[in-house]
């Protein structure tokens, strides 16, 4: 009944309300001025010491490249993009440096990156290396190209970003690389590698690299390890949304909903993105609390196509509601952001729409770098099921279940549920694997 | 030599200093051993310092090299993860003939490590129990090495070695005084045989004579960093000083080199060192399927100072990749008119140009191309440390009248033929006041004769390093006790560091032990007590009525006494610290640098609970 009504609500949240698509920084509502650099930010003594410098000694290119930069130190400790937008602001505020000066143009296309333009983040990088052509401006290059889904050409200006300068910035840009292309050990060992190549100087940058890892090793199977490296890159930057998001997911695989609700309320109130509000969600209905839940959801819809239109209309396929928005906002993120994971957002809204010749089209693009996620080889599993390719659905739905310590407690009961569909009648004495992890989702 | 220091003060010298790095790019944490931005994120691979000095052992010289990386170590954390990286490649470089004025590589140590756990199924990382033996099973997280030696002719091993623990406290006890984990960490020695138990153990014997260790050490760079970033507010004053290294720990690989492995000694070698790490591969291919790549210079250290005060903010991270053959071209416009010494004369000399600002030969001689100069022709270096034999030593080098006799240099200016500095920058030793000595560099005038000299001795405030280096290899001091240590405590510029007990006092060797180090150049006069009779007042039960206290160094008995009224009695109860009892014990004595011990015994067998103490006697 709970269930009905959040769907009856959220749909008319959609009916009312317009979806802004696109990732457009958020900026509270305000435009962003010159003046905005200028005010406070609770209680950043960094960012105010720059602030007053800015005052007291007016601007300079100087001034404004430390204090976009401390704006993007920020934004990673928070996730808030309104600072990435007050980052591009002062970047695109040095008047006394020529455009393509490259101090101004990292500044940039890392605010760019980050606010998901990645389009012109790649035209900035590639100005950035032909004025300067230093390691880390190919690994701006790298990020920029791997979000449009350009794996190669990615790798490639990773690889001369690592021969250049191997640390922990390039080797952990390239353990997602290796992600993206299906190598999960492979990646593993190199954010290890990452990770014993970081400094106390920047606890972020560890706690950053030890998420990761929880995350590779939540789909290796070993949830506790991930709670562990969740819990490690919390001592070095306390409070870190990701991490905090890691550790839940990882307590949720474990069973331990309860634990996870704190950690996850925490991250989402930090950080009020749709995939956290999304985990928290779940966690809360595992926990009984279905109004908080709903409530969580509301907000979610209402707030987070601006910010994550990907993570939103993944939330609606999911739940299967409001299908044509879904497929609207996945195939407007798609136009900024070809990578595989928009792929398979826009492959899932497809199959919710009915629209199953595209669903594979898509879904088969997602699968096409060698990604191994299990939310994706759900999605193609269910695709390929209603196709009537059932071996194939088969294959991908076990691929999604010896990985399905990263799925949300919801897409473990759509997986059984695809999996008992899916599976050849057995004796009872004759359990498969496959059934036996059916058999453990649904006690989970 | 020309001494004047009249218009030069100390804090506007340090200022000047200083003021180079403090305007790194935004993402850079600046402060001494993080000098370039990109390396301050790499601590495994960040270079801090390079030692290089020669000495002599059983009548054959040696080129002691030494490595630190990993700085601020905070000895007080748990787990003790500071370690050497797997994916680092430690070398150090040396330059013979003509390969030295070319700024060319002759021959590389290279240091690669492995890692491995006794038992992955534990938290219980670094120890499982208290370490009795480096590599015990109590020794969990256990790192060994392999030595290289590459020369243009091929590769040979010169062996393997293993990292012996980081210094945690109790499960570490025999890195600390009386092996006892609670204590602060052992001082320094000179007898190899006082060594504790793990340096001596995990000492490698390689081939051709070579001896290495790689381990945990205590940071023995010294100066006060934290004031000159702290609006450059200089401490001045008697005992008001601050090392801002004090207390951390660093991990040091310490080469011993046969100078006959180097062709004999009527040369002089350049000595320096770089980290580099694994340029992996960011996707296989069925082509060629390895993940790992060439190893790329991330790091690089060879003279103190030289990145972190010469060179400008634009290079820094060029410094760090590239080989000191460059230098000439990158970087020799930094030594040869250092913007230091104009900022100086601006600042401190009100615009004369005292500091000479071009064609400064005297300073490119030294950096250009960066390599530490060690003379092999001479005797051996004196050096800092414990023992009692200081003598001829200073830390101001040959700006402290410390020199020696080179038979293929013909030696500086003005003095007798063959004349150089006894430390850096002719090498690097344990203890050489880089700061203090670079600084006179710049402000004198080493291109005349006479020389010009303007002492900058002082100008951090600061004298001595927090810890007593080793006169034995590994030379380094012991790592600071991550149970007991103190960044800067309120004594740390105190000559005397006093270790008191208080305890039972038996018959033979059950004695009550105490000790205490003295630190510092100058001579110090220290009151030792004992005190057991007077216990009794205070509650304690059982107390020793008799006392006798003796005092050691290196084993040997210097000094003792057994009522305090019997002699300097006046002198006793001027200093403050007279015992209450006419039958303790107590005698005053001037003492130079070094760890001294204190033992208590009861008179005539009598046993019983006693106190020995130590205070220093203005």
């Amino acid at each position: 009944m709970a269930r009905s009504l959040i769907a009856l609500g959220i749909l008319l949240i959609l009916a009312r309300e317009p979806v802004a698509f696109g990732h457009q920084g958020h900026s509270d509502g305000k435009p962003l001025t010159f003046a905005s650099l200028l005010e406070p930010l609770g209680d950043d003594v960094e960012i105010r010491k720059l602030q007053d410098g800015i005052r007291q000694s007016g601007t300079n290119g100087e001034n404004l490249l430390a204090l976009g930069w401390a704006f993007i130190a920020r934004a990673r400790r928070s996730q808030s993009d309104h600072l990435y937008s007050l980052a591009l602001l002062a970047a695109d505020s040095i008047q006394d440096r020529p455009a393509n000066d490259a101090p101004v143009l990292f500044l940039k296309g890392h605010a760019l990156h980050n606010l998901h333009r990645f389009a012109e983040a790649e035209t900035v990088a590639r100005e950035l290396i032909a004025v300067r052509g230093a390691p880390a401006d190919h690994g701006l290059l790298s990020d920029a190209l791997m979000e449009q889904g350009r794996i190669e050409e990615a790798a490639a200006a990773c690889q001369r970003f690592i021969d250049g300068q191997p640390g922990l910035e390039s080797y952990s840009r390239a353990a997602h690389l290796r992600w993206l292309t299906g190598d999960i050990e492979g990646a593993a060992d190199l954010m290890a590698a990452a990770l014993r190549a970081g400094s106390p100087v920047d606890p972020e940058a560890l706690a950053w690299a030890a998420t990761r890892l929880s995350f590779y090793s939540l789909q290796l199977g070993d949830a506790e390890k991930a709670q562990a490296l969740a819990a490690w890159a919390l001592l070095k930057q306390p409070a870190y949304p990701p991490a905090l998001l890691a550790r839940g997911r990882a307590s949720l695989a474990l069973g331990k909903a309860q634990e996870s609700v704190s950690d996850l309320q925490q991250a989402a109130s930090v950080c009020p993105l749709p995939n956290y509000q999304w985990w928290l969600a779940e966690a809360l209905r595992e926990v009984g609390e279905d109004d908080r839940a709903a409530s969580v959801e509301l907000a979610l819809i209402r707030q987070g196509s601006e910010r994550d239109p990907r993570a939103v209309a993944l939330f609606l396929a999911t739940r299967g509601i409001a299908s044509r928005p879904a497929v609207t906002l996945a195939t407007a993120d798609l136009e900024n952001r070809q990578d595989a994971l928009t792929h398979d957002t826009l492959a899932f809204a497809l199959y919710r729409a009915g629209n199953l010749p595209e669903a594979e089209k898509r879904s088969r693009a997602a699968l096409a770098t060698g990604l191994r996620d299990a939310r994706v080889f759900l999605h193609a599993g269910l695709i390929a099921a209603k196709l009537g390719h059932s071996a194939e659905a088969a294959r991908h739905l076990e691929n999604a279940a010896h990985m399905d310590g990263t799925l949300t407690p919801s897409e473990r009961r759509i997986l059984a549920t695809a999996l008992r569909a899916a599976a050849p009648p057995v004796l009872p004495n004759q359990l498969s694997a496959t059934a036996m992890l059916e058999t453990k989702n649904t006690i989970q | 030599m020309k001494t004047d220091r009249t218009k030069f003060t100390k804090a506007a010298a340090a200022l000047v200093l200083m003021a180079l790095p403090a305007t790194l790019v935004h993402h850079a944490e600046a402060s001494s051993h993080m000098d370039a931005p990109l390396i301050t994120l790499d601590p495994a691979a960040n270079t801090t310092d390079v030692y290089a000095f020669l000495t002599e052992r059983d009548g054959a010289k040696y080129l002691q090299v030494a490595l630190s990386v990993y700085p601020h170590e905070e000895p007080g954390i748990g787990p003790n993860k500071y370690n050497f990286d797997d994916n680092v490649l430690y070398q150090i470089f040396l330059s013979l003939g003509d390969d030295l004025p070319a700024g060319r590589d002759t021959i590389a140590y290279q240091f690669e490590f492995k890692t491995a756990y006794k038992n992955d199924a534990t938290i219980l990382q670094s120890y499982l129990g208290v370490v009795a033996d480096i590599d015990d099973a109590s020794q969990n997280l256990t790192q060994t090495y392999t030595v290289t030696k590459v020369t243009d002719s091929g590769s040979t091993v010169l062996g393997t070695g293993i990292v012996p623990p980081n210094n945690q406290g109790i499960a570490t006890p025999k890195y600390n005084v009386g092996d006892d984990g609670t204590n602060p960490a052992r001082p320094g020695v000179a007898d190899a045989s006082a060594l504790d138990t793990y340096t001596k153990q995990s000492i490698a014997n390689l081939a051709n004579g070579y001896r290495s260790f790689a381990p945990q050490r205590e940071d023995g760079f010294y100066g006060d960093v934290q004031a000159v970033f702290d609006l450059l507010q200089l401490r001045t004053g008697v005992g008001n000083t601050f090392d801002s290294q004090g207390g951390y720990n660093v991990h040091t690989i310490a080469l011993e080199i046969p100078v006959s492995e180097l062709g004999g000694d009527q040369q002089v070698v350049g000595v320096y060192s770089t980290t580099s790490r694994r340029a992996m591969r960011v996707l296989s291919n069925t082509a060629d399927p390895a993940l790992t790549g060439d190893w790329v210079q991330v790091g690089r250290q060879g003279n103190p100072l030289f990145a972190e005060a010469l060179v400008g903010i634009k290079d820094k991270d060029l410094y760090n990749r590239t080989k000191p053959e460059t230098d000439a071209v990158n970087f020799a416009q930094y030594a040869e008119e250092p913007e230091l010494a104009a900022l100086i004369n601006a600042i401190v000399f009100g615009g004369s140009e005292v500091a000479p600002t071009t064609g400064r030969t005297d300073l490119a001689g030294i950096f250009i191309p960066d390599l530490i100069k060690v003379d092999l022709s001479t005797g051996p270096a004196r050096l800092a440390g414990g023992g009692s034999d200081d003598s001829g030593y200073s830390r101001m080098s040959v700006f402290g009248g410390d020199v020696l006799t080179s038979t293929v240099q013909a030696g500086l200016p003005g003095f007798p033929a063959g004349t150089i500095p006894g430390g850096w920058p002719n090498g690097r030793r344990f203890g050489d006041d880089v700061i203090d000595i670079a600084v006179t560099a710049v402000i004198s005038d080493l291109r005349t004769d006479p020389l010009v000299i303007r002492s900058a001795d002082g100008i951090d405030n600061l004298s001595a390093n927090d810890a007593i280096y080793n006169k034995v290899f590994p030379y380094a001091g012991t790592p600071h006790n991550g149970r007991n240590y103190a960044h800067n405590p309120v004594a740390s510029d105190s000559p005397l560091i006093n270790f008191s007990a208080r305890g039972y006092v038996g018959v033979g060797d059950d004695v009550l032990i105490g000790g205490f180090i003295v630190r510092g150049d100058a001579p110090v006069t220290v009151l030792m007590r004992a005190q057991g009779p007077s216990l009794t007042a205070f509650g304690v039960e059982g107390a020793l009525q008799d006392t006798v206290i003796e005092l050691y160094r290196d084993g040997v008995l210097i000094g003792s006494n057994d009522d305090w009224q019997d002699s300097q009695r006046a002198d006793i109860e001027a200093s403050g610290y007279a015992p209450m009892d006419p039958r303790e014990s107590a005698w005053i004595q001037s003492l130079t640098s070094g760890a001294y011990t204190t033992i208590v015994r009861g008179k005539n067998g009598s046993t019983g609970v006693g106190i020995v103490e130590s205070f220093l006697v203005d």
